[in-house]
């Protein structure tokens, strides 16, 4: 089990276009991928957009991923690549 | 008809442009259902009508988005997703079961319950996703019904509605769409990155709106100005068709808003404060919008008598400033003199002489006196402590410690004394490229760009012979203001940008670009740069700051403000008011 605290940096936060883009990515791996934000227990499946949709995470936000799985390497590094990136709005 | 009862109303310009056109009011498109309590046998049934109408919703959003452009692709691929993630059908589904009722009634239970969690969001990007999601469940509750929409308009209208769905804007657009207008919705909303794609004239925020417009009625919309006009004259008319047929380059904004906080067309706030020397003009600039003193340069009470005031005398002048300004609060600057503003002593470059920090550390005596006004001033009052060109951050520690001992003499003496915030001017390159480290220490950051392009680009500003090297939109600049911005949102302190720029349009803008939320100017620039910041979206700002940061040298940048500014805001920046690219 893997797990990386990031923090959202684009200026719109994860809205749905970029929600988007993380659950195509997420949804590519095999491994479970949990997203939780750092101040409140709200807990959101990757790969579902309705459900990252509900963790609000404005710009700032810093989120905490799990993921277990057989790519669970591959596929941490990718979404920190995505998420660090500003989901290629910065 | 109407003619002569031609009225203005005022909005949020979200797409520009100039409509004219016949008002088609748009009403709840949702379709009208209600609660059927089903049988057990009829349940499966209904799961099947629930496929049958997902399958044929899907296969509408993959028609759209193949059919259309980048931005409505991912906007519907968007879509696509929130209708095909699985948390979503099967919570429908358990509705059906459950609760043994028809597909309708458990799609608006669903909507309901996602639609409460959006709702309560903070974010205003973020609230806007309802539009979305009610959007997408739309299109499947009309699918259950087996067809699709069918709306058609007449020539040249425009729309009316209390928001306008991502779905309904391509549906009209295939017909005489001309603009909308709507009472929600906001600059990033997927309905309003549609209309300026396909460049539709749109304002939002347009109060009761449905209440004095009815279908038929003739409306302008001045996408520049946020200005609805309904039931023009004749020569209103003419003026806005002379506007559409020149091309906007000519077209000059009137727009002010000096009411409320400060927004950019896509809701970014931004903090204006004035820069003030003494109390009597607070009143006025705060009617203006100022929301405190973002600099007081403490070395103008010096300069009435040319004699370092005593404690109690700048005492009463740091409470009187402060008193002033209430809660607002004021930064007050230590004095930035030169040894020739004290002394027979003179210098030959004083620029880069005993100045500023520099003297007071030498004079330290005077310089304990003003810390100990300062301190026993802040008591009851909002005031910060500004240190001007800090070069060193051994400079910051060497303050605070004189700060503590002065803290400590004045308790012994039985003073009152209080902890006001410490921050520093950046204006030396040496301050910049120690920024990282500098924002560590303070809580705050000035930014002094008249200093620092002197000093970055070692030109003196005073000096006409070499006033073509003084160039404030030198890459140089661009990158040092960029990289304090960084570094004081990194450890998440203000900063503040003080100099000229900040109350210059064209600059003000640059520097809202590139991340700056706090402006601090002379009070009398407030109202136009509220009307330029009012009028610009951060997001197309962004953008221009983006190709900027490709140019090596001033000319090129000098170059392509000139060449976006027109191209984006024409409306706000007349040509001779933009900068002149000289080689």
């Amino acid at each position: 089990m893997l797990e990386s605290n990031l923090k959202i940096v684009n200026q719109l936060g994860l809205h749905a276009r970029a929600a988007a883009q993380l659950v195509k990515l997420s949804s590519k791996f095999l491994s479970s991928i949990k997203i939780q934000r750092t101040d409140s227990n709200i807990e959101a499946d990757a790969k579902s957009i309705l459900s990252i949709l509900t963790l609000a995470a404005s710009r700032g936000t810093i989120i905490n991923i799990t993921i277990n799985g057989s790519d669970e390497e591959q596929a941490l590094d990718e979404i920190e690549q995505l998420i660090n990136a500003g989901f290629g709005e910065l | 008809m109407n003619i002569g009862n031609e009225f203005r109303i005022q909005g949020r310009a979200v797409s520009r442009g100039i409509a004219i056109g016949r008002v088609v009011c748009l009403h709840g498109s949702k379709r009208q259902f209600f609660r059927l309590d089903l049988s057990e046998n009829q349940i499966d049934t209904e799961i099947n009508r629930l496929e049958i109408a997902f399958n044929l919703a899907v296969s509408q959003l993959i028609k759209i988005v193949k059919v259309q452009n980048e931005t409505q692709s991912k906007i519907f691929e968007t879509h696509r997703l929130i209708l095909e993630d699985l948390t979503l059908i099967e919570k429908i589904k358990l509705i059906i079961t459950d609760q043994k009722v028809n597909a309708e009634w458990a799609i608006k239970q669903v909507t309901e319950s996602y639609l409460s969690i959006y709702k309560s969001f903070k974010d205003e990007h973020l609230k806007e996703r309802q539009n979305d999601f009610e959007d997408v469940m739309e299109r499947l509750l009309i699918s259950l019904g087996g067809g699709e929409t069918h709306i058609s308009l007449e020539k040249d209208s425009i729309i009316v509605a209390k928001d306008v769905k991502p779905s309904t804007l391509v549906e009209l657009s295939k017909f005489n769409l001309k603009g909308i207008i709507t009472e929600k919705g906001g600059w990033t909303s997927h309905t309003y990155i549609l209309a300026r794609e396909q460049l539709l004239p749109a304002i939002t925020s347009a109060k009761s709106i449905r209440r004095q417009l009815k279908t038929g009625d003739l409306v302008i919309i001045d996408g520049f100005n946020g200005i609805i006009i309904a039931h023009p004259n004749a020569s209103t008319i003419d003026f806005y068709q002379n506007k559409q047929n020149q091309n906007a380059l000519t077209y000059e904004s009137n727009f002010v808003d000096l009411k409320g906080k400060l927004k950019t067309l896509d809701g970014r706030e931004i903090s204006i404060f004035a820069n003030l020397d003494n109390a009597d003009g607070f009143k006025e600039a705060k009617f203006l919008g100022a929301e405190g003193i973002g600099l007081f340069r403490s070395e103008h009470l010096f300069n009435q008598n040319h004699s370092i005031p005593v404690e109690d005398e700048q005492f009463l002048a740091y409470q009187k400033i402060a008193k002033a300004v209430g809660n607002d609060g004021v930064k007050i600057r230590t004095f930035d003199l030169s040894i020739e503003n004290v002394s027979n002593e003179s210098e030959v470059n004083p620029a880069l002489g005993l100045r500023a920090i520099r003297l007071a550390f030498t004079n330290i005596d005077t310089f304990r006196v003003q810390i100990r006004a300062l301190l026993r001033a802040s008591v009851g009052n909002k005031i910060e402590i500004l240190l001007p060109m800090i070069s060193d951050i051994s400079e910051i520690f060497h303050a605070r410690e004189i700060i503590e001992s002065e803290r400590k003499t004045l308790e012994t003496n039985g003073l009152k004394v209080d902890f006001p915030k410490l921050g520093v001017m950046i204006e030396v390159p040496a301050a910049v490229l120690m920024v990282d480290e500098i924002a560590q220490e303070v809580d705050f950051m000035c930014l002094g760009t008249n200093d620092l392009v002197q000093y970055m680009l070692a030109v003196d500003r005073d000096n006409e012979t070499v006033e073509n090297w003084f160039r404030t939109l030198h890459p140089a600049v661009i990158k040092s203001i960029k990289k304090v911005i960084n570094a004081a949102e990194k450890v998440g302190i203000p900063t503040i940008v003080c100099g000229e720029m900040a109350g210059s349009p064209v600059y003000a803008t640059i520097l809202i670009g590139l991340g700056v939320t706090n402006l601090s100017m002379n009070y009398k620039s407030i109202p136009r740069i509220r009307q330029i910041i009012s009028q610009i979206a951060f997001e197309e700002a962004h953008i221009v700051i983006k190709k900027l940061e490709t140019c090596r040298t001033s000319f090129e940048v000098e170059k392509l403000v000139s060449q976006l500014f027109t191209e984006n805001w024409s409306h706000l920046f007349p040509q001779e008011h933009l900068p002149v690219a000289k080689l």
